[in-house]
């Protein structure tokens, strides 16, 4: 079975003439029309066991039937493949043997197959060769798709640009397809056609990415393994866009803003055996993304758990109610101007480029020699040294907290925030039953510490919502504002010395990775 | 822990240079690293005192009067030992090792008394059954030289390899005055220069 290597991107309907065109220029180049018809059993086997069946139609009634297997949840770039000529429409049932343990296709076979929905398209497409950065020959194929899906009674539409890598490394798919942003065509296409279908028929929204526990390979090397975690990172951001520029759910708010800051703790924690020279544009990107999501997510926690709060304890519903309205009309408009900016050329360019630059291994090549012995060491000294330093300056801190004031307990959530990651990413190389406590108590903690963050956090959001309000509800913002402020103040004054406990609590638990 | 030996009879050949950018550049890579100077010549101490606060921490160990407990808390040790190391000293010292470092001058009388060294710890019991690698470095080499080209072939006819060649320069001794060493430099020619260590770091790390 060979591995798909492919990206598909989101054309504009209005690009599409002036797109067809480039390509029919470039020599090979050909527009085909295409009919396929995907098979399933009547309770979706194959679905569940996430296969494509396809058998398509091209021109002079060539039959082509491909069996496609699911990327996996973590790659959504790599899906498998076999291709096989039929003599007419009718599918090769016996291929699936190929894909199925044998009870699942013998269900399959009883079960029978029939026709679940079906993907009308043009394609124009046309061959591509060349170099990539590293001088590493690839040929690719570049495909304009434009036409519809029927699924059901509904009809979708399809208009995407797909790059599909032939030959070549990994890193290759990423620089053509980067290079074949704007004028247009932006915005990573994540879902594929199938799954686009699957979807319109179940009524189901995509779903929602969370991040993998992630358990390290004790022999795998520390640079192998920041690579695959990195991966990791980028694949729930891709793997959230569909939700996230389709519905705006809140929890795909909150994941994909988890994937960013999973990142960036990543490359802290990573920070003295890898270079980020090469991906600096495209990370400050990232955490502009970062931010942008942010204002959506904070006005999400203030509607959903601050302002309740706030309202149980007293404040005028009726003003809260007429800033819950105002919220959910400026949550609209800021998700509006981040879909935007998610599918547009900034957006696709940024998160190729940074895929790019992890597939092609530059976060080694760019540092200095002597990082390159961690391709060589485990991952275990390596964990254990950023675990210990995280953990000290936490304790630095807490000290600081102590004596200080709430600003210093902000401080504290920050760096067990980052700690809490180093253990997350590294805690699947020592038994289970020795990181638990530490982690546990850890988010627990943290979660003291992120709800009084969350009050200043809703003070913050309310004047700013306030600003951007219409004038007829300025006024309730306001006093909810100050409501927000006595509370804020009222929960401060109790909340340090409880704090202060569950640090000292939590900084008992032996630190799991120290040997004794 | 790993324990890195480096060792030659001869005086001169730049077991402390060698020793020290080792130490260095294993602390640069953020491994913990320790030096112990096994020399009375105290030549690695008189460095290490005067490192500077900025460059990468290296803990420093006196072990010139005898071979100490290894220091907990460190992944790499690499010990200075002085020329003449003999018998039950050298031993111990070999013993201890992980792998064992020699550097080699070009000139025929380095040659001749690498070979006596070579044949020496060849029959330590940790060498002799293959535990314990040699690792020969050419040092102040110079590129397509008599000298050079004499030593490539004085190795290759003793049925060895040298593991790296580092090229003979000024900068190493004008380092080593500060307390540094080229793994203190992060200038884009220094990295150059750093790439003839390589294949002796990844050797030692490996071993």
């Amino acid at each position: 079975m060979a591995d798909e290597r492919e990206i598909s991107i989101k054309a504009a309907p209005a690009a599409v003439a002036a797109l067809r065109a480039r390509l029919l220029k470039r020599p090979g180049a050909e527009t085909v029309s295409l009919y396929s018809a995907y098979y399933d059993t009547a309770d979706g086997l194959l679905g569940a066991n996430r296969i494509a069946f396809r058998v398509r139609k091209g021109d002079g009634d060539v039959y082509i039937q491909t069996i496609k297997t699911a990327a996996p949840a973590d790659q959504p770039f790599k899906r498998g493949e076999i291709e096989q000529p039929l003599a007419d429409e009718r599918p090769e049932i016996g291929a699936l043997q190929a894909v199925l343990a044998p009870d699942q296709f013998r269900a399959v076979e009883q079960a029978g197959l029939a026709q679940r929905y079906a993907t009308i398209f043009d394609r124009t497409r046309a061959p591509l060769s060349g170099l990539d950065r590293s001088g590493e020959a690839f040929t690719a194929e570049l495909a304009l798709d434009v036409g519809r899906i029927e699924a059901g009674d509904r009809i979708l539409p399809i208009s995407e640009l797909e790059v599909e890598l032939k030959a070549g490394s990994s890193a290759a798919l990423f620089e053509v397809a980067k290079a074949w942003v704007g004028g247009g065509v932006a915005g990573i296409q994540v879902t594929s056609k199938g799954a686009r279908a699957e979807q319109a028929l179940s009524g189901a929204a995509p779903s929602v990415a969370y991040a993998r526990s992630f358990t390290p390979d004790p022999k795998a090397s520390a640079l192998a393994s920041f690579g695959q975690m990195a991966q990791d990172c980028i694949d729930q951001w891709t793997l959230n866009l569909p939700n996230l520029t389709e519905t705006g759910d809140v929890e795909a708010v909150h994941q994909a803003r988890v994937a960013i800051r999973r990142l960036r703790s990543l490359l802290v924690v990573f920070a003295p055996i890898i270079a980020t020279d090469a991906a600096a544009a495209d990370l400050a990107a990232l955490k502009r993304a970062f931010l942008m999501l942010g204002d959506i997510r904070n006005i999400d926690v203030l509607a959903a758990e601050t302002l309740p709060l706030l309202m149980a304890s007293g404040f005028d519903p009726r003003d809260g109610a007429r800033v819950q309205a105002a919220l959910a009309r400026r949550r609209e408009a800021l998700w509006r101007a981040a879909v935007e900016r998610i599918d547009g050329p900034g957006h696709t360019r940024m998160l190729l480029g940074l895929a790019g630059w992890l597939e092609g291994d530059l976060w080694q090549a760019e540092a200095e020699p002597v990082q390159r012995l961690w391709r060589q060491r485990p991952l275990g000294p390596f964990a254990a040294q950023r675990l210990d330093r995280a953990h000290r300056k936490a304790r630095k801190a807490a000290k600081r907290a102590e004596a200080g004031a709430i600003a210093d307990w902000h401080n504290l959530r920050i760096d067990l925030k980052k700690l809490r990651y180093a253990a997350e990413f590294f805690g699947g190389l020592y038994p289970a039953d020795a990181a638990r406590p530490y982690v546990r108590a850890l988010r627990t903690l943290q979660d003291d510490l992120g709800r009084l963050n969350d009050l200043e956090v809703a003070q913050a959001t309310l004047l700013a919502s306030g600003r951007a309000a219409a004038a007829p509800d300025r006024a309730a913002f306001g006093r909810v504002a100050l409501y927000a402020q006595a509370y804020l103040a009222g929960a401060s004054s109790g909340a340090t010395g409880a704090l202060a406990r569950k640090w000292r609590a939590f900084a008992k638990i032996d630190p799991f990775w120290r040997e004794d | 822990m790993r324990t890195i030996l480096v060792i030659n009879l001869k005086g001169g050949c730049g077991k402390t240079t060698v020793a020290t950018h080792i130490a260095a550049a294993m602390a640069r890579s953020s491994a913990a690293t320790g030096l112990a100077d096994l020399d009375r010549q105290g030549s690695a101490r008189r460095w290490l005192k005067l490192r500077p606060a900025r460059a990468e921490a290296i803990q420093g160990l006196d072990w010139s009067k005898a071979l100490g407990k290894p220091p907990r808390g460190v992944d790499r040790l690499i010990l200075d030992s002085p020329a003449g190391l003999r018998g039950d000293a050298l031993t111990a010292a070999v013993d201890l090792a992980d792998c064992i470092v020699a550097p080699i001058l070009p000139s025929v009388f380095d040659e001749m008394a690498t070979d006596r060294f070579l044949k020496r710890i060849d029959k330590i019991k940790a060498v002799a059954k293959g535990a314990t690698p040699t690792l020969l470095v050419a040092n102040r080499y110079r590129p397509n030289s008599i000298a050079g080209r004499r030593l490539e072939a004085y190795i290759a006819g003793a049925g060895r390899s040298l593991t790296a060649r580092i090229v003979e320069r000024a900068l190493y001794a004008d380092l080593a005055t500060q307390g540094l060493t080229l793994f203190d430099q992060t200038t884009a020619s220094a990295r150059r220069i750093q790439e003839e260590w390589m294949p002796l770091l990844e050797a030692v790390d490996r071993a």
